[in-house]
């Protein structure tokens, strides 16, 4: 076995809300690795914790969150020795993220510019004009057409497109080493995803940086990942190289997921294919959370602890009867 | 029905200081209903040899400048001063729903003309408003009603409005509208009811602040008069003790009143609560 | 961009043209929705039916509604608002001498309370269900619910009688000093620029009682906006991309919470000085403060009609201004103004 040493190694990780109405347990066990350089996939409904778990890895979480149990390490450290202050100064540097709906994410009353500006003043050693040549340099570099102009422009007088570009400016200002983009293209139209997706991926090569890809489009995954993590109601079903995936999906879910996309570049936030809705996460759960909606059941499903089997090297998945 | 009580008794235990209010409010009412009965002396007899006696046993709240138990009197006042605001939000309820409903229905013309006088009113601060107002009807009691009804009006108008115009194309208007209702009873029947929630919490929200408003007309020597017992005009006669240290005078009427007003914030807070637990603040 | 919020405030002030216009048409109906006559009461009891006649139209009220709204127009374009029948002076000069005292008193309250809400309502809304949160959920409870009048009457209990620590609650200045010579009215500012730091003193302390009790009720509105317009933008999408870029806590707090949350209190601003506006009246009598407020209340009383309807006008229209500059202020704090309108 060549000797590894990824980028991101999540290791058994849980978290959990408390809330006013009940503890929501948003993620159980998740495990998964990243090697530099690799762009990585996470699908799988809406709720099932892809967001909230990149927010774990960004230290970003809600005050309510509370993670219980787990590892994160980023570049063979575990996170949750660092300080708040480190943490602090790694995000934006080491680990950036960009997110949905690129036109909210940006402060509404100050200049992208400025916005630039302040994550580079904060990690790099540029001061004075020097932050502004490099803000100018990182426009160009996500083609944002004339960048003196939109220099000065507010986050509103910018397309949803734009914007995103600008986050991708943010983002990638420190060249980060593990860039997570939590469904960088929904609500943009058709061309201009293509376009933010081949800035994201440039940008990576360039950097050989890791790329963990949330989106609700299997085809948008096919495309651009090297692996795909699947998740369901905070648990990583099935892990595995992309195209192993879609030739040979061993958990009735990502079956059931792929099946359904007839087509594979339609958006999962339409389906309805799959029947039966994703469980109460603050109800006493069974082993596995798919169990009410799989075809597959058996009895035994419900039975701690569900196996997790590598049915083939580095394809991993939870389930009794894998496919 | 028995949801929303269930709802309730949930709202009661999570939230003790809406319990308190709860409480507060009826023991308001009670005042309200029987004070004249309870009070331990007659509000109006003086009784000089006793002026301004401080808190004792026998009076509890003590004795003014002319001997009267201000226990007493804070307790008749209540009735006094409920009624004024009571009268004066219903007025406020019963012209601004109307309105406001009217207007979110109708749309139009209806909506500018109502939108341009609930404007102008609110344009004034209010309570400036309301001293021109009763200078100009005359100073009497039913005017400093009917000035607190109209200062208030915005409010109930507004809300009325807002309500009305997200139902108006709602399933319920548009089946009774097909179903021959004309508008009168669309607006009576069917909107009515289901406006009613968040009105309700305006309702109390406003109590609170129609008592200050008319306690605050009475303070300045508008519409209640000497000797008849009400917080603000007491509060105004204790006033001049309160330099010399004769603070029961002023003090406890005006505690009275910081605790009603108190009383009905809190319960608007409750409501909304009760209603739509989303809202917290 | 220049030119761009010049034309945005030029629209402000003309949209502002029909609210003046309500204003002073309400003033108009409330002079002459006068219960009994007033050329009777101008008279004086002892008239007789000619010289009623004779006041009736010296003073227009034989004219038709539309005549006399004209003329209460020219009247206010010449600054008349008529004379005050219990001073005999122009309503005009008796409110212009008294505003730099309802004014002073005014600012200075809105200033402690903005000076103690803001923090207040950021620290709470930063730490949520802390000690802070609390005490500012009470303060902005309690705070809504004292009657402003009581308030300075307990303040006045406390600092002056029991403690000894406040002057007499008895107007701007003890008799003991000198009022400073007239500049801005302010006397805060009048006394500093005549350089006498002891009537400054002496002003300051005068004013810390009632600026206060303004305060104190002006603060509750303010901190419960503060707080939940900061909870509001603390959540937002924006902010979650200033820590997922690792900006550090002060300026996420600072420049990109706060310059947002900022924009809804100014909002509230207004509305908080609408109540102040009222409060103060209240708070000048229980300190027997020689402003517009306490001229009001003693027309009033007397049926100073014109008097009354001055202050109320006055008072409309010092709010409209009040409102004007903090739209002004929002299409400049706040770029995305004008798009929409
Ligand atoms: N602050 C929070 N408090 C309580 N529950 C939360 C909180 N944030 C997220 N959750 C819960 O955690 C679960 C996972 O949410 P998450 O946002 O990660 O889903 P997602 O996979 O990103 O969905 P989407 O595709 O819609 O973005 C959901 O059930 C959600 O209700
Ligand atoms: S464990 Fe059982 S119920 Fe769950 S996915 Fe596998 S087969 Fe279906
Ligand atoms: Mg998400």
């Amino acid at each position: 076995m060549e000797s590894r040493n990824p980028l991101l190694v999540v290791e058994e990780l849980s978290l959990e809300f408390r809330t006013r109405t009940g503890v929501v347990k948003a993620l159980e066990n998740v495990s998964f690795e990243i090697e530099k350089g690799q762009t990585v996939g996470v699908v799988g409904e809406s709720g099932s914790g892809k967001s909230v778990m990149s927010y774990a890895i960004m230290g970003i979480s809600d005050p309510a969150a509370r993670i219980t149990s787990g590892r994160i390490v980023f570049g063979g450290i575990s996170l949750f020795e660092k300080s708040r202050q480190q943490l602090q100064e790694m995000r934006g540097r080491e680990l950036s993220m960009i997110f949905q709906s690129p036109r909210t994410a940006l402060n509404p009353i100050r200049t992208i510019g400025r916005q630039l500006e302040d994550v580079i003043y904060r990690h790099s050693s540029f001061r004075g004009r020097q932050i502004r040549e490099r803000a100018l340099e990182l426009l160009s570099r996500v083609h944002i057409p004339d960048p003196e102009k939109r220099y000065r422009a507010y986050p509103f007088e910018l397309s949803g497109g734009m914007c995103q570009r600008v986050m991708i400016a943010i983002a990638i200002s420190s060249n980060p080493w593990l860039l997570i983009a939590d469904e960088p293209v929904t609500g943009l139209d058709v061309t201009t995803q293509a376009v933010i997706m081949d800035l994201i991926k440039d940008a990576a090569r360039e950097r050989n940086m890791g790329t963990i890809l949330i989106t609700h489009d299997l085809g948008l995954a096919a495309e651009y990942c090297d692996r795909i993590i699947v998740m369901h109601s905070g648990h990583v079903v099935e892990v595995a190289d992309t195209e192993h995936l879609f030739m040979r999906p061993r958990h009735p879910y990502t079956a059931k997921l792929i099946g359904a996309t007839p087509n594979a570049s339609r958006d999962l936030a339409e389906l309805s294919a799959i029947p039966g809705n994703l469980p109460d996460l603050r109800a006493e759960l069974p082993a596995c959370r798919y169990s009410e909606r799989c075809e597959h059941f058996a009895q035994d499903c419900l039975e701690s602890p569900l196996p997790r089997l590598e049915t083939e090297t580095g394809h991993h998945v939870a389930c009794r009867y894998p496919l | 029905m028995s949801a929303h009580f269930r709802h309730l008794l949930y709202v009661m235990r999570e939230n003790p200081v809406t319990f308190f209010s709860f409480v507060l409010f009826f023991l308001l009412m009670a005042l309200g209903l029987f004070g004249p009965w309870l009070a331990p002396y007659d509000p109006l007899a003086s009784d000089t040899a006793n002026a301004l006696r401080p808190p004792s046993w026998a009076h509890p709240f003590g004795t003014d400048n002319l001997g009267r138990d201000v226990f007493s009197r804070v307790i008749t006042a209540t009735r006094l001063d409920l009624a004024i605001s009571v009268a004066a939000v219903s007025l406020s309820f019963v012209a601004g729903s109307a309105a406001g409903v009217c207007a979110g229905y109708f749309g139009g013309v209806t909506d500018k003309l109502i939108g341009r006088l609930t404007d102008t009113i609110m344009a004034f601060p209010l309570f400036v408003l309301a001293m021109g107002i009763v200078s100009a009807l005359g100073n009497t009691i039913e005017n400093i009603v009917y000035t607190t009804a109209v200062i208030n009006f915005p409010f109930y108008a507004r809300v009325a409005r807002a309500e009305a115009n997200s139902r108006r194309e709602a399933g319920f208007v548009e089946a009774a509208r097909l179903s021959g209702n004309g508008h009168g009873r669309i607006l009576l029947f069917h909107m009515g009811p289901n406006i009613m929630p968040p009105m309700m919490v305006q309702i109390s929200l406003n109590m609170g602040y129609a008592i200050l408003n008319a306690a605050g007309l009475s303070f300045i020597g508008l519409g209640v008069r000497p000797p008849t017992p009400e917080w603000g005009i007491m509060v105004a006669e204790g006033a001049k003790f309160i330099v010399s240290g004769e603070w029961w005078l002023a003090i406890f009427p005006g505690a009275a009143l910081m605790l009603a007003v108190l009383c009905f914030n809190l319960l608007g807070d409750g409501l909304r609560d009760l209603i739509d637990p989303r809202m917290r603040t | 961009m220049k030119s761009d919020s010049l034309f945005l405030i030029g629209r402000r002030l003309l949209q502002a043209a029909p609210v003046v216009m309500g204003i002073i048409v309400v003033t108009f109906i409330l002079t002459r929705a006068l219960p009994g006559d007033p050329a009777v009461f101008f008279a004086g009891p002892a008239a007789d039916e000619k010289s009623i006649a004779e006041i009736r139209a010296s003073l227009g009220l034989d004219k038709s509604w539309p005549e006399q709204f004209w003329v209460y127009l020219q009247n206010l374009s010449r600054g008349d608002l008529g004379k005050s029948i219990s001073t005999g002076q122009p309503v005009m000069e008796e409110l212009a001498t008294r505003l730099p005292a309802s004014l002073e008193l005014t600012l200075m309250g809105l200033f402690l309370a903005v000076a103690i809400a803001i923090p207040l309502g950021m620290l709470a809304a930063t730490r949520p269900n802390s000690l802070v949160d609390h005490l500012c959920r009470l303060v902005v409870t309690i705070g809504v619910s004292l009657p402003t009048f009581f308030t300075g009457l307990f303040l006045v209990y406390i600092f002056y009688f029991l403690l000894g620590l406040s002057p007499a609650p008895l107007g701007r200045l003890s008799i003991i000093h000198i009022a400073p010579d007239h500049v801005t009215g302010f006397y805060l500012i009048d006394s500093l620029i005549a350089g006498d730091f002891e009537v400054f003193r002496a002003a300051l302390y005068q004013m810390i009682l009632p600026a206060s009790t303004l305060a104190i009720f002006a603060l509750a509105p303010l901190a419960r906006m503060t707080r939940a317009a900061m909870l509001g933008v603390l959540s937002s999408d924006f902010v979650r991309t200033a820590r997922a870029s690792g900006l550090s806590r002060k300026t996420i707090l600072w420049v990109y919470a706060f310059q947002n949350a900022i924009l809804p209190v100014l909002t509230t601003l207004g509305m908080v000085f609408s109540f102040l506006l009222g409060a103060n009246v209240l708070v000048e009598k229980v300190f027997a403060w020689p402003g517009i407020g306490s001229f009001a209340i003693e027309a009033l009383i007397a049926s100073d009609y014109a008097a009354v309807q001055g202050f109320v006008l006055a008072m409309a229209l010092m709010y409209v201004l009040l409102n004007l500059a903090i739209d002004i202020l929002y299409t400049v704090v706040d770029p995305r103004i004008g798009l929409e309108g």
